[in-house]
């Protein structure tokens, strides 16, 4: 008898444990969402159908077509690099704190706070944004079919109610939320296509543009584009094969994303974007017909809504997953005990994320460009800090391949350099202290880890809370369970400890 | 069943021979064997066997330990076992009764309860399709013990012989083991076409089972809703209309997709 049949036949009489391990995200709609609903997630966040509209503007003042073509392929390989980092992660655990507790499989829990930090100011950073132009967009919208917002009171009321849909939405569900995202992104995704490839629309070839540096813009560009392309990996937990369909996702809306931005850049040089291009940087007074205007403030509008949802709910499931870990108050980890989704973590992001965004509409808050090169410089911090987890990790649980490893140290270097040219270079041409608020936030990942050591270590004990395996799994008979450094009942190997 | 995913692709087609190799690799180093010894003993290459145990374990049938630096068996290479045993005289199975997964899927999608389904062949009871979101503890006790359970009690109806040997074993304090309150529960089901378990195999657990009937009115399998007692209401006709609904188009469609299969 071979052992494996000899292990099968001995489960049927093997005792259950007296105490068995459960996965600490089971409070969580587990094993909810389909591989197309996680895909909507990610997709969501890029806001991709956005891009196609503003990157052409990018690729049009600075490149040329070959040039252009060439740089969008460059910053898409350099992304599915930095998917393929990732996705060593995704292919071995879920997790509802995504990169997060990544990094902390890998470089432990003083990195995996600075990724905690980063990851926090880049998805509400990020969803703040979207939801301030999404709200522009939706006003310029109204306008152009003759309801005209303006005023406080008009602006307010437009957050407001987009803010209690998003949250309504996203409350309701894991899987009410992807079906609206992807319902909205492929409506916003219809529209701009159609707009694009509209007969009748299309203009003379434009000539390059040919500012200087223009491949280093339009590759941070296209790469800041494709960002939060990884907002899947905090939804393994609540998907249906997680080490599958998350991986699949992660791998392929870099490459779905990129394929749709070479198809906007091939319309906006060839002439054929001329119109939408037109109504995007002048609005009504472009002399474009108004539908043509309204049908693209409504698509920009669906597609930044889209991902300010989108944003908000991968930032709703780090806070879930910190507040699970004892980081933050324990009503973090509170779930809403029908929809299963993290509630009181989701009013808390969805209100600071409407407040936030709202205050930029009312002109109270420095602009919105501001707010993006630290949400950029955050993205990259994450970034290279689970290039170089991926690699560390592979390591410690000795599966590391030369590819694997190989593609580790390019994006962590790549990684480094950009961050030090978003830090050092960047603020020389701005008067705002963007590069002081950057250092501030990466320090703070580090003060947090420090007094968390001081006050509270069985906090750091707790840390990197993951969908893990639970004695339902495992063959009766074949698992050694014990306690972990938390006290709690978890599968150990023979080795372990 | 197997090896699903597309990963491994045609041109690999030692692909499911490797993956037994690895199985049995780890069948015989124990809980907590690194990826490296498994790749070592079973002489399958590193960078594939890192890919395959991968695949095993999105799949169910190895599990990570909780540093994720090691593995175990998981449960599901307990289906393994029962593919041999399929695969061997036993050709009752064949035309076994299984509902659509998209059907049962559906009919998830629009309740909080589990939803389970169960085939009958001759006087066996197999669940053949088990709800990933709810978990189901005690299972062959439902298998075993038939009048204790909703799905058994639909199979006893129409074959009260299986009841097995008296007197019946009380499971809980609830649990009916007088042979003529069961008569008369089984009389009962018999009328509603629908079997009911209230606190009968274990305490804080209902269920509600309706009979899926092939053509010719043979009971073929049911489809189940179990939930915490107090949660699942047995009486609610909604859920009742509702499950009756399905397995009436259970009943229409599986024989379709058994052809098919």
């Amino acid at each position: 008898m071979s052992a494996l049949a000899d292990a099968i036949a001995r489960s049927f009489t093997a005792a259950e444990p007296e105490r068995p391990a459960v996965s600490p995200l089971r409070a969580l709609g587990r094993r909810r969402l389909s591989g197309p609903q996680v895909l909507a997630q990610s997709v969501g966040t890029t806001g991709c159908a956005a891009s196609m509209v503003l990157l052409p503007i990018t690729l049009l003042h600075y490149g040329t077509p070959l040039s252009s073509a060439l740089t969008l392929l460059g910053a898409v390989l350099m992304t599915f690099l930095i998917a393929v980092c990732i996705t060593q992660f995704t292919r071995r655990q879920a997790a509802a704190g995504g990169l997060y507790s990544f990094v902390f499989q890998g470089l432990g829990a003083r990195a995996a706070l600075s990724a905690g930090v980063a990851l926090l100011v880049k998805y509400v950073g990020s969803a703040t944004a979207t939801l301030y132009s999404g709200g522009q967009a939706l006003m310029l919208a109204l306008a152009a079919v003759g309801v005209p917002v303006g005023g406080v009171l008009g602006t307010l009321a437009v957050y407001l109610a987009i803010a209690a849909s998003v949250l309504a939405v996203l409350v309701r569900g894991a899987r009410v939320a992807a079906l609206a995202m992807l319902a909205v992104e492929a409506c916003s995704l219809a529209f701009i296509v159609v707009l694009t490839v509209l007969p009748g629309t299309a203009g003379p070839p434009p000539p390059p543009g040919g500012a200087p540096h223009g491949t280093l813009h339009i590759a941070l560009s296209a790469l800041f584009s494709l960002a939060g392309f990884e907002s899947a990996t905090f939804f393994g937990p609540e998907s249906r094969r997680p080490l599958a369909s998350v991986t699949r996702v992660v791998l392929l809306t870099p490459l779905l994303c990129g394929g749709l931005f070479l198809f906007a850049g091939w319309a906006a040089w060839t002439g054929r974007g001329a119109s939408v291009l037109a109504a995007a940087t002048d609005g009504a007074g472009s002399g474009v017909a108004t539908p043509v205007v309204l049908a693209l403030n409504l698509g920009l509008a669906c597609s930044w809504l889209a991902s300010a949802t989108a944003s908000s709910h991968a930032a709703s499931r780090l806070v879930y997953s910190m507040g699970v870990e004892r980081l933050l108050p324990r009503f973090a980890a509170a779930v809403h005990p029908r929809f299963r989704t993290p509630h009181l973590a989701l009013v808390v992001i969805v209100t600071g994320v409407a407040v936030a965004g709202t205050a930029l509409a009312l002109g109270l808050a420095p602009a919105r460009e501001h707010l993006v090169q630290v949400v950029r410089a955050m993205v990259v911090t994450a970034y290279a800090l689970v290039a170089v987890a991926s690699v560390r990790f592979l390591c410690r649980i000795r599966e590391q391949t030369a590819p694997a490893v190989a593609a580790g140290w390019a994006v962590a270097v790549a990684g480094v350099g950009l961050l030090g040219a978003l830090v050092v270079v960047e603020p020389l041409e701005s008067d705002y202290p963007v590069s002081a608020i950057v250092v501030a936030l990466l320090a703070s990942g580090l003060g947090w880890w420090w007094v968390l050591r001081r006050r509270r270590p069985s906090a750091l004990r707790r840390m990197g809370v993951f969908d893990a395996t639970e004695s339902a799994d495992v063959l009766p008979g074949a698992g050694v369970f014990g306690p972990d450094a938390s006290g709690a009942v978890v599968l150990v190997g023979r080795r372990a400890g | 069943m197997g090896v699903r995913s597309r990963e491994p692709g045609g041109h690999e087609p030692r692909a499911v021979q490797k993956a037994f190799w690895l199985l049995e690799a780890v069948a015989r180093l124990g809980s907590g064997a690194t990826a490296r010894d498994i790749s070592q003993l079973s002489g399958v290459p590193p960078a594939t066997a890192y890919r395959l145990l991968n695949l095993l374990v999105s799949d169910g049938f190895l599990v990570r330990t909780s540093d994720l630096s090691g593995f175990a068996l998981g449960r599901r290479t307990r289906e393994l076992a029962g593919v041999a045993a399929a695969e061997e005289p036993a050709p009752v199975t064949a035309g076994e009764f299984r509902p659509p997964r998209a059907l049962v899927e559906e009919l998830r999608a629009r309740v909080r309860f589990g939803i389970y389904a169960a085939a009958y062949t001759g006087d066996r009871v197999r669940l053949v399709d088990r709800d990933p979101d709810h978990e189901l503890s005690r299972e062959s006790a439902i298998l075993t013990y038939l009048h204790a359970s909703a799905v058994g009690k639909l199979l006893l109806a129409q074959h009260p012989e299986l009841a097995g040997p008296r007197p019946l074993r009380p499971l809980t304090v609830r649990t009916i083991v007088e042979p003529d309150t069961l008569a008369a529960e089984l009389t009962e089901v018999r009328e509603t076409g629908l079997a009911r378990e209230v606190d009968e195999l274990r305490l804080g657990r209902s269920a509600l089972a309706v009979p899926v009937r092939d053509r010719l009115g043979g009971l073929v399998g049911c489809l189940v809703a179990i939930g915490r007692t107090g949660r699942i209401r047995i009486d609610d006709g909604g859920l009742v209309e509702l499950l009756r609904n399905y397995a009436a188009r259970a009943a229409d469609q599986s024989g379709e997709s058994s052809t098919v299969a």
